[in-house]
């Protein structure tokens, strides 16, 4: 009985003490620490932001137009003599939003479907696993492109065109992972004991290979904001006059060599965000595998 | 210097996030011509360390020998150069590693890997490395003919027998073999490791076998050191160990062994896990484990531990621990 | 060896014809009447028909679909531009110089920029060379890159007029965007590359290496390289799609007349066959990319060779 007892509050303090040797390895590596903090700030900017600037999202002043930095402007104005401040902290929200949503609903799909092609196998993944092949031989920002000026532009389309690109990867990766597990001794024992492949494919192989997801997932909210940037400087995407930041970038192209801050303010607030994202996915890496560190 | 191979006060270092792990801990050692040295102890205990320190291939970032002399054939290893070593690795000292599965190039052929290190220590012609690594390819009972074949067409046991050719191609004086038949099947096992025993005894090598089963110890050993949280708890000679036990540690491995006896019912096992190696406790290591600990084996309150540096019970039966037998 | 090449290019082919599907579909999915856009609002319903016929676009999806896929991959015409009435073959052909110019020196810089800064990084991990490298790679990993090419162009262009800021009339024209579009391919490169070879310093087989007395020269050359090579030919397919797809964008930037340029108009001006013809192409390209990456694979790694060659020899 006590050893029952024993082998329970062993159990149950390896699994805490695995929880808290990831938070520490977290808040050890520098890198996840500034991602985060940097993030945070980046999120409450834009949520609080907006209200705390002095100018509504609309306010024009025609004779500040592309007016550069200045005490009552400190990023400037823009094309139409708005408070670029203003227009970029909302943006932000556009900008945020769009990268996660994407970025998840990519991954929950992405792995879905590996961990169907990985678990199943045979003519199920043979299948998928093809049509993977064709998905993917276009690079993802063609394919964001093309399904952007399909669907027309806006905030839906352009989540629907970077989910669509990101797909292939996520898939691949987890498929990757369910096949070096799926032969592992657990799965088998699961098997012995009739679960249903549902719940070995969800309660069992999942958050085995769930790990680098997340790491891949976070990195790919950065890419994806990044792509939504160059579709709206193509035309494409979420055009102005919102305030998206890829839209910013658009509507200041024709005076990047005359109002540099125009292009300048976006880029910098793109890049800082996306740097944050990728520092915390370096930083997650880290603390989930510290072999795959680097 | 009559000892062929002698380590004094070895104390290794590693640093990890910042933490300083204590790996190996003022560690002396000694070892005869022709002999062969059991190094015991749980895993992560700093077997490996020692071994990796004498050949000085310890990891670049993180390891550091702090300080100590490991002197071979009245040498002292750490005060060579590294071009110096570059000669003594692999010719005078080799290695067989524990995990054959890791411990070839899979993108070389073994036969190549054999005789890399013979064209770098003996034999200047390549044809002429070729034909010896060929020949001891045979010695370790692999065909000659698989010269040309990669390491993933060769199974566990077998890739084990590559690794100790490749140890034994050049004559090593001395070979440390760390664990060499931990990761295979128990038949395999027994081969190998009568197949290491006489090759050691064709070439008159001197061994360090790390292992933690007493039972290839007591087959294959001439002299036993006991290894605990980096240091030695006890060494002497085989018998001194097996039949007169003193470190509460020893009789504790010893009482792990499952014994044949008649109303043995359960499994002995040593209560509690072995200490963080960041954060050693003071004194003796062994205290909070050590059923017989006393306040005398916490150590002072400066962390010193008087008394605990290790007594010599018979001649050359060495015992680190305050109590009497 | 060669049934497998054999096997991947029948495979390529079809997974083209695959890609074909998709593009056209998709186009035809764009709103709005080809006619219509072409001709103006205006135009009588008269001419829109015949416009139409002349299109083809009055025809079923899957007339049209077959039509495009037999034209293309078994006369290899790519059809006419709707807007422009030029051949789409005759301007690709016309255009491609200039694009691989862009794609192939970005593509040399990538891999050897970025591998030799990883390798850098990892042969001094944890000092200050590896840090400050992985810093400046992690910048250009996150800054868009059409934004990293506009700073380069107020900076070396307009500020210190060292280099034209666009068109393609001298070869120094070419520098700024070989260089803006393999930045961000390098950092990712660098990352890449520094992760395979620290995995591979710490793989079990170099301490053998050492262990032999194995100069440490020679344990990076012989050992360490080939193995992080693996996962660096990897890094480069990745990094090929970047190229093409990043091509797209970069010469809008600096006003290239290259093949990205030419399909982004035809996005926009809903043309379908440059839009088709140019994604073909680039699919094409990134395929054959893919297809010399796996035979490098081969090649180097005796595993993977023992797959493919497993049907013509027995272990």
């Amino acid at each position: 009985m006590t050893d029952v007892k024993e082998k329970e509050s062993a159990k149950s303090k390896r699994k805490s003490s695995m929880t808290a040797e990831f938070a520490r390895r977290l808040v050890k590596s520098w890198s996840a620490k500034l991602g985060l903090i940097l993030m945070l700030f980046i999120i409450l900017a834009c949520l609080i932001g907006p209200y705390f600037t002095g100018y509504d999202l609309n306010w024009q002043d025609q004779s500040l137009m592309r007016a550069g930095p200045s005490a009552q402007h400190i990023f400037g104005c823009d094309t139409l003599g708005r408070d670029m401040l203003t227009r970029l902290l909302y943006g932000g929200r556009y900008s945020l939003l769009m990268g996660i949503t994407s970025a998840v609903l990519g991954a929950v799909v992405g792995i879905a479907i590996g961990l169907i092609a990985g678990y199943f196998g045979g003519f199920t993944e043979t299948i998928i696993m093809r049509f993977m092949d064709v998905w993917s031989s276009l690079p993802g920002m063609l394919l964001c492109i093309l399904v952007s000026a399909a669907m027309g532009n806006g905030f839906f389309p352009t989540v629907l065109a970077l989910t669509i690109g990101s797909i292939p990867g996520g898939a691949r990766m987890t498929r990757g992972q369910v096949l070096s597990e799926r032969s592992r001794e657990y799965i088998e024992a699961a098997e012995s004991i009739n679960c249903s492949k549902l719940s070995i494919m969800f309660k069992h192989l999942l958050p085995n290979v769930i790990q680098p997801s997340i790491v891949i997932t976070t990195m790919s909210v950065g890419s994806t904001i990044n792509m939504a940037a160059s579709l709206s400087y193509i035309g494409l995407g979420i055009q102005p006059p919102a305030p998206e930041w890829g839209a910013l970038l658009a509507d200041g192209k024709n005076y990047v060599t005359t109002n540099p801050h125009l292009i300048a303010v976006p880029g910098i607030a793109i890049a800082l965000t996306v740097l944050a994202i990728n520092l915390l996915g370096d930083g997650l890496r880290d603390a989930l595998d510290p072999k795959l560190r680097g | 210097m009559e000892n062929f191979l002698e380590i004094r006060d070895l104390v290794v270092e590693y640093t990890q996030n910042r933490d300083t792990v204590h790996a190996v801990n003022s560690v002396s050692l000694s070892l005869g011509k022709g002999k062969t040295l059991g190094l015991v102890g749980e895993t992560g205990a700093g077997k490996t360390t020692i071994a990796k320190s004498i050949m000085r291939i310890l990891p670049d970032v993180g390891a550091r020998i702090v300080s100590g002399e490991i002197w071979l054939d009245g040498e002292n290893l750490l005060e060579k150069t590294e071009d110096e070593m570059y000669d003594i690795r692999g010719s005078k000292a080799a290695m067989i590693f524990q995990d054959p599965m890791t411990a070839l190039n899979p993108l070389m052929t073994v036969g190549d890997q054999i005789s890399e290190v013979l064209l770098l220590h003996n034999v200047k012609d390549k044809k002429e490395a070729m034909e010896k690594a060929g020949d001891m390819l045979e010695m370790v009972g692999i065909p000659r003919e698989r010269y040309v074949e990669y390491p993933h067409q060769f199974s566990g046991g077998m890739k084990q027998r590559v690794v100790i050719a490749m140890a034994l191609a050049c004559d090593p004086e001395l070979l440390l073999a760390d664990e060499p038949t931990t990761a295979l099947d128990v038949t395999i096992q027994a081969q190998v490791l009568d197949m290491i025993r006489k090759l050691r005894d064709k070439l008159n090598t001197s061994m360090i076998l790390i292992t933690h089963d007493l039972g290839v110890v007591a087959e294959t050993c001439d002299s036993v050191a006991v290894i605990y949280a980096g240091q030695v708890v006890e060494s002497g000679t085989k018998e001194d160990l097996f039949d007169h036990p003193a470190h509460p540690y020893t009789k504790g491995l010893f009482g792990s062994l499952p014994s044949m006896a008649v109303g043995e019912k359960r499994l002995h096992s040593i209560k509690g896990l072995p200490p963080d190696p960041t954060n050693l406790p003071t004194g003796c290591a062994f205290w909070p484990r050590c059923p017989y600990a006393t306040d005398a084996c916490k150590g002072d309150s400066a962390g010193g531990a008087p008394g605990i540096s290790g007594r010599e019970i018979t001649p050359g039966h060495f015992v680190r621990c305050l109590k009497e037998v | 060896m060669g049934r497998y090449v054999i096997k991947r290019v029948l495979w390529m082919i079809l997974i083209l014809v695959a890609a074909a599907i998709v593009v056209f579909t998709l186009m035809y999915l764009v709103p709005g009447d080809p006619a219509e856009l072409l001709l103006g609002v205006e135009a009588s319903e008269e001419v829109l028909a015949a416009k139409r016929a002349e299109l083809g676009t009055d025809r079923p999806y899957l007339i049209q679909l077959f039509d495009y896929l037999y034209h293309v991959f078994l006369k290899f015409d790519f059809g006419d531009s709707w807007r422009y009435r030029v051949n789409v073959m005759t301007e690709l052909g016309q255009r491609l110089p200039r694009t691989l110019i862009i794609g192939g020196f970005g593509m040399i810089l990538n891999v050897v920029v970025g591998t030799v800064l990883g390798i850098f990084a990892a042969t001094h991990e944890g000092k200050w060379q590896d840090s400050l490298t992985m810093v400046i790679a992690m910048v250009f990993v996150s800054a868009p890159s059409f934004w990293v090419a506009w700073m380069a162009i107020i900076l070396f262009a307009q500020t210190l007029m060292w280099v034209p800021p666009s068109g393609i009339s001298t070869w120094t024209c070419y520098i700024l965007p070989v260089i803006c579009g393999s930045l961000g391919g390098i950092a990712i490169n660098a990352r890449q590359s520094r992760s395979a070879m620290l995995e591979v310093i710490r793989a079990d087989y170099i301490t053998t290496a050492r262990a032999k007395g194995q100069r440490e020269k020679v344990v990076v050359r012989r050992h360490m390289l080939p193995n992080a090579m693996m996962p660096i030919i990897t890094g480069v397919g990745g990094g090929l799609a970047m190229v093409v797809a990043g091509s797209a964008v970069l010469e809008q930037v600096f006003s290239i007349p290259g093949i990205g340029q030419y399909m982004l108009s035809g996005v926009n001006q809903r043309d379908r066959p440059v839009v088709c013809g140019c994604v073909v192409f680039f699919a094409a390209f990134t395929s054959i990319a893919m297809l010399i990456m796996d035979l490098c694979y081969a090649f180097l790694d005796p595993r993977i060779k023992a797959q493919y060659s497993s049907g013509r020899k027995v272990k």
